[in-house]
């Protein structure tokens, strides 16, 4: 196949994603803004953004697809809200030794298979627990698991170093499961 | 519930929580999804659009004009400044400017290949250390400040009351800031150029390599005349002098014109009238 070629089926392949989960964009992107013009932005930029990298979603099911569009308007949608201000807020600069530390801590607070099925158990409670996260874990939990982004996109995204991310991210899972646990066991 | 794989009781604490995690957010982006569509399903009801008017088609046309354009900036601009325009903008910027650079710098090329006077002027800016040039220290007699003062004015244009026959005006330079110049020339190429500075530089370097230096006086003005041949084997004059009344530089720069008729021309420079 040819460059070309390869680029127009590119082409076919974005503008067949926007066709198919276009509303699916714009809804996502109401829920951060009512300005039309700027959820114009959002959905165009993170169509800019898919051409980048088309492969990603090449072959993929329409409901994967569907999570990564809207996985990657939310992101936008984060970022154009400012989100360099709220990122920079909650980064702090984390030595190694730091690192080492908390990941003891991380194995301590595993999640029992209990406790993983008491989590998975409800996509609401999921998404509510997830809802009240900070900003940045919702955006590098969803880059890392959704948008299956690498550790140096992620640092770029969120402003830090690449050896940042690891540790950035097993804060983030801790914070969720905690908010997982503390909803579920309200609900009880 | 949500499936996890048969081999996660292998795999080790990390990639437990991985593969845990990309569950858990799998599953929570489809109660998005599922929440997002009820949202549209109850816009829609309402009569409303989702998508706003035209949105479609500008969004499908930025596509296909960055995929046409190699990954170039597309074209439609949404009202807002979006993040990858941002992103591009340096880039477009910085091309527009080099762009900007290359022509002004051809411009400059031109003006100068075009205006020997003009050309001199700008060597005497910045080649008073050229040894084929001699520096000429056109000093006021007593008071240097009030020179200052009074290049700072306008310009006052001029005229030439006599040219050798055959002359006639060809080229008209006027910065009234700084430089005014006119440029005459005969049906047999030969030329004289007149031109008028500010004295901002004391200094005013000319082309004297291989030249006959002399001196006149030029309407009550000490006046520098270098004589040699240029490039076309023409002979080459050039008078220079400074007015010490308002401050400026004169340079006439003749080829193919005799000494005494260029003598003559500077003469019968005045200011023009208004």
């Amino acid at each position: 196949m040819t460059q070309a070629e390869k680029r127009l089926s590119d082409e076919e392949l974005v503008e067949s994603i926007y066709r198919e989960h276009c509303k699916l964009m714009f809804a996502v992107a109401r829920k951060y803004t009512r300005n039309d013009s700027i959820c114009e932005d959002i959905v165009q930029d993170c169509l800019v953004k898919l051409m980048q990298r088309p492969d990603e979603l090449r072959d993929k099911d329409e409901q994967t697809a569907a999570r990564y569009v809207a996985a990657m308007v939310k992101n936008a949608a984060v970022n154009r809200a400012e989100h360099q201000r709220v990122v920079n807020s909650h980064t702090v600069p984390l030595r190694k030794e730091d690192d080492s530390r908390s990941m003891d801590r991380y194995d301590e607070t595993e999640l029992t298979l209990d406790e993983r099925v008491i989590a998975l158990d409800d996509a609401r409670l999921l998404y509510e627990a997830l809802r009240h996260l900070p900003d940045s874990d919702r955006m590098l939990l969803e880059g890392k698991y959704i948008l299956d982004m690498t550790d140096e996109e992620l640092a770029l995204q969120l402003n830090c170093g690449t050896n940042s991310v690891r540790m950035k991210l097993t804060r983030a899972r801790r914070r969720a499961k905690d908010k997982i646990l503390a909803l579920s066991a309200g609900g009880d | 519930m949500i499936e996890i794989k048969d081999s996660y009781e292998e795999m080790n604490p990390e990639e437990r929580e991985d593969a845990l995690f990309r569950e858990i957010m799998k599953k929570t982006l489809d109660y998005e999804i599922a929440e997002a569509y009820k949202g549209i399903e109850e816009i829609e009801r309402r009569g409303e659009q989702i998508v706003p008017d035209g949105a479609d088609e500008r969004i499908l046309r930025a596509i296909r004009e960055q995929q046409t354009e190699s990954g170039g900036e597309p074209e439609y601009l949404p009202q807002t400044t979006s993040r990858h325009v941002r992103k591009l903008r340096p880039l477009k910027y910085l091309m527009t400017a080099s762009v900007a650079v290359c022509m002004t710098i051809a411009v400059s090329i031109s003006a100068l290949a075009m205006s020997p006077d003009l050309r001199n002027m700008l060597w005497s800016v910045f080649t008073t250390t050229n040894e084929k040039a001699t520096d000429f220290k056109l000093s006021y007699s007593e008071n240097e400040e009030s020179l200052a003062s009074e290049t700072s004015t306008e310009l006052t244009d001029f005229e030439v009351s006599w040219l050798p026959q055959g002359f006639e005006l060809i080229n008209n330079t006027n910065f009234p800031d700084n430089y005014i110049a006119y440029k005459f020339s005969d049906k047999n190429d030969n030329t004289i150029e007149i031109s008028r500075m500010t004295g901002d530089n004391s200094v005013l370097s000319i082309d004297t390599e291989d030249a006959v230096i002399s001196e006149a006086n030029i309407n009550g003005q000490h006046a520098t005349i270098s004589e040699n041949l240029d490039e076309a084997g023409k002979n080459q004059i050039i008078i220079t002098w400074a007015d010490k009344n308002d401050g400026t530089f004169y340079e006439v720069a003749a080829h193919g014109v005799s000494e005494s008729e260029v003598l003559r021309v500077a003469n019968n420079i005045t200011d023009k009238e208004n």
